[in-house]
């Protein structure tokens, strides 16, 4: 599996520190499902919708692995998140442009799939490929359909207001 | 001063901790993707 989505910067709303990426389980298919060699790489994409060559929707330089596991399994009951904790934090500024969430695994370990929510965008803002040896693949088929995504860590936007408003609100003794 | 210092770095900490940001609506259709295995 080669699979690459772009969220909008206005979809995540300021410069965002991630620290953990989460999908949401769905009733239909298996609850849970394993995979060998399972990666995650971000980046920076100028436009807001995706074409069939993988790494020509980055912009140069900026795709990063900020997750690597030789097994992974993904689980999750119906709307319950599948939270993936990454091993290096993104920081990402929306400035410079969309952000590229991409997954790959080699393969299934034990021929499951774990089904999630996902939600039709109207523009191509996904494109899998699951040919053999998939994590290599060039190219992939293109959809509108993005699952459903979570992204945890720290705002920088709130943060800063939430920093400074208490400061400034505190009386100086 | 120093209960207000520590009140702001709890209040700080909590923060840090706690921010999300979901995309997308919550009643979707299933994807299999990225996590078809079958």
């Amino acid at each position: 599996m080669r699979y690459q989505v772009v969220v909008l910067d206005e979809e995540i709303g300021s410069g965002f520190t991630i620290d953990e990426i989460s999908l949401q389980g769905h009733p239909a298919g298996d609850h849970s499902a394993e995979f060998s060699t399972v990666k995650i790489y971000m980046g920076l994409c100028a436009s807001d919708q995706l074409g069939s060559t993988f790494d020509d929707n980055y912009i140069d330089g900026t795709r990063m692995l900020v997750y690597e596991a030789s097994t992974a399994t993904f689980a999750a009951e119906t709307d319950q998140w599948s939270a993936i904790a990454l091993d290096d934090q993104y920081i990402y500024d929306p400035s410079q442009g969309n952000l590229i969430v991409e997954i790959t695994w080699e393969f299934s370990i034990d021929h499951k799939s774990f089904y999630v929510r996902s939600w039709d965008t109207g523009t191509i803002r996904a494109v899998a490929s699951t040919q053999a040896g998939a994590p290599s693949q060039p190219t992939g088929s293109l959809s509108s359909a993005l699952p459903r995504l979570m992204l945890t860590g720290t705002a920088q936007g709130s943060l800063e207001t939430l920093t400074f408003g208490a400061v400034k609100s505190a009386p100086w003794e | 001063m120093k209960l207000l210092l520590l009140a702001a770095l709890t209040l700080l900490g909590t923060h840090a901790a706690a921010d999300a940001v979901i995309i997308g609506p919550g009643d979707g259709p299933a994807s299999s993707y990225p996590f078809c295995g079958s």
